[in-house]
């Protein structure tokens, strides 16, 4: 009944399963030859590809009628199974998908993505982003200097992600490094992209160090980063004298002495080396950030201000996710929400054990340690001193958050 | 002209089998509606052959006609728009489709055929609903395509459509 067909090529016919034909002889005669192609063609493409797939016996204009009930992005998918597939259908899916536009381009890649274990989809550059080339795709460690600037490094740094987390952070290798956990795949390097280690900074009369961590924990990505502000014995408060701090897109001291502002208790230099900070943990009431300030004395090498957060960027499958997104400063203070997470449970996740258990000063290396009680090389200002009187308290610290006092 | 109620037609199945059909049942499938047309007036005596459609496929297709008897006939040109995009299958259709993938394909087949164009929807619209949302990946093991693209080849795909860097 049937001829096997040497040639693989495709016949093209009319959908009109009957022409207008007059003669009922030649209707006939017409139906019965295009069915005898169908199963001709049939019989080409299942020896070319040796296996049995009933779909892939249905001509190609019975295909493109089912592609009718298909949307575009399962259309280029189905475009995408295998050679037959692909060479009839290229043009016609392929084509409707780029003229769809970027977002059905994402929703594609999205779907692309699910087959891909070694990308991510960048909804910032339309393009899938290759995790074994993580070093390339992430701002902070990108080497090649001739490469145009990425969509997502842009948006990164037009929605502020850098204010809401830290210089290493980035949304792509955050992306991955998630991506890769759930593939249960080698992900530690991805992770160190998006710490450092001790970094060090010099400045007139007192010196810093930096650390930053990445750590996922139970499915979602925890951070710390820890700075370390070393000054002079001989200065009163163990304070730098220049700088700010950033805790989150809601919490930020524009100055060191800010933090008297906001409450935050501050020991003299006499009073350090019996200081208990009875404060501890400081949560944000907008984002998933906790801190704390603490202070230690090295002696003669200096006073130090400990300043360690820690941040809970969820787990990374939608950057509209709450978690991720309250990081932005780009994001209007009027729409600002509310969260609500029992203290301490974001160190806690970080650590692995009850926030309370945490030594500020268990981080620093021994050599850390050392090179932060060398002298300091440049001598502090003359002239400048650093103090708390005349600065109100608008702030008190009260279980954990920062509460106004006009509020109380 | 007799319009009886008893009015038969015995159609024969690729494997020889005939099918006794009640003509107005038969008649969904334009096929053989025109060739009955045609042939008006002179006697119909012996089976209508169906090549290539077999006695399980056409049972089936015969059991949707049968159930579907009554409806109105769609006009022969009433394509395009209106038909499309809708993938919604009727609880009956729907329950009828659920047979295995040889089955689905032989029904659609058929149907062509036949020109039984509403059926022909039918089928369309369930095979639409298995590939919808799908990766390529998740089409192959729908429907046990297998993967003849090579990595390299792939990447090269993704490369040329812009999905990717060429890198």
């Amino acid at each position: 009944m049937t001829t096997p067909s040497t040639s693989s090529a495709l016949p093209q016919f009319s959908m009109d399963p009957a022409p207008n034909i007059k003669c009922p002889f030649l209707r006939q005669t017409f139906r019965l030859f295009r069915f005898g192609v169908t199963r001709l063609r049939t019989q080409g493409r299942s020896t070319a590809i040796d296996v049995d797939s009933p779909i892939e016996r249905l001509p190609l204009e019975l295909i493109i009628l089912i592609l009718d009930y298909v949307p575009v992005v399962s259309g280029a998918s189905l475009s995408l199974t295998c050679h037959s597939f692909y060479s009839c259908l290229r043009n016609r899916c392929l084509d409707s998908l780029k003229k769809a536009g970027q977002s059905t381009t994402c929703e594609f890649l999205y779907c692309l993505e699910r087959d891909l274990p070694n990308h991510v989809v960048c909804p910032s550059c339309v393009q899938l982003h290759p995790i074994s080339n993580a070093k390339e795709y992430h701002l902070p460690s990108s080497t090649n200097s001739s490469r145009a600037w990425l969509a997502c490094w842009r948006k990164d740094l037009t929605s502020g992600l850098e204010r809401g987390t830290y210089a290493e952070f980035s949304s792509t290798g955050f992306h991955m490094a998630m991506k890769a956990y759930r593939q249960s795949r080698e992900n530690t390097q991805v992770l160190k992209l998006l710490g450092c280690e001790s970094k060090k900074k010099f400045d007139w009369g007192f010196k810093e160090q930096r650390t930053a961590e990445a750590r996922i924990q139970n499915g979602s990505l925890f951070v710390r980063e820890q700075r370390v502000f070393i000054v002079p014995s001989s200065k009163d408060i163990p304070l730098p004298w220049f700088g700010g701090i950033i805790i989150c897109p809601h919490i930020s001291f524009a100055a060191m002495t800010s933090l008297h502002k906001y409450g935050i208790q501050i020991p003299t230099a006499t009073e350090i080396e019996d200081f208990e900070n009875k404060q501890g943990l400081i949560d944000c009431n907008h984002c998933y950030t906790e801190f704390q300030v603490d202070f230690k004395s090295y002696g003669k090498a200096g006073n130090a201000m400990f300043l360690t957060r820690w941040m809970d960027l969820g787990e990374g499958r939608d950057f509209n996710d709450h978690k991720f997104r309250s990081r932005l400063s780009s994001v209007e203070e009027t729409s600002w929400t509310e969260v609500v997470y029992q203290r301490g449970s974001v160190c806690a996740s970080f650590e692995q054990k009850p926030a309370a258990d945490f030594k500020f000063d268990s981080i620093l290396s021994y050599q850390d340690e050392k090179d932060l009680t060398t002298e300091i090389p440049w001598p502090w200002p003359e002239r400048i001193k650093v103090t708390l009187v005349g600065i109100k308290q608008s702030y008190v610290v009260r279980n954990g958050s920062l509460v106004m006092l006009r509020n109380l | 002209m007799s319009e009886g109620p008893a009015q038969t037609i015995v159609l024969q199945s690729n494997d020889n089998v005939a099918i006794t059909v009640e003509r107005k049942v038969a008649e969904r499938s334009m096929l053989i509606k025109n060739m009955l047309e045609d042939l008006a007036g002179s006697e119909l005596d012996s089976a209508i052959p169906i090549p290539n459609v077999n006695e399980s496929v056409l049972k089936k297709v015969i059991e949707w006609c049968e159930h579907h008897k009554n409806d109105p006939q769609t006009a022969a040109d009433d394509d395009s728009d209106s038909r499309k995009k809708t993938t919604d299958i009727e609880e009956w259709d729907q329950k009828f489709m659920q047979v295995d993938q040889e089955m689905l394909f032989e029904i659609i087949l058929a149907s062509n055929y036949l020109d039984i164009k509403p059926l022909l929807d039918v089928g369309c619209k369930t095979v639409a609903n298995m590939i919808k949302g799908k990766s390529p990946e998740e089409i192959r093991k729908t429907f046990n395509i297998t993967n003849d693209f090579t990595p390299e080849e792939e990447e090269q795909i993704r490369r040329e459509n812009e999905w990717a860097e060429d890198r």
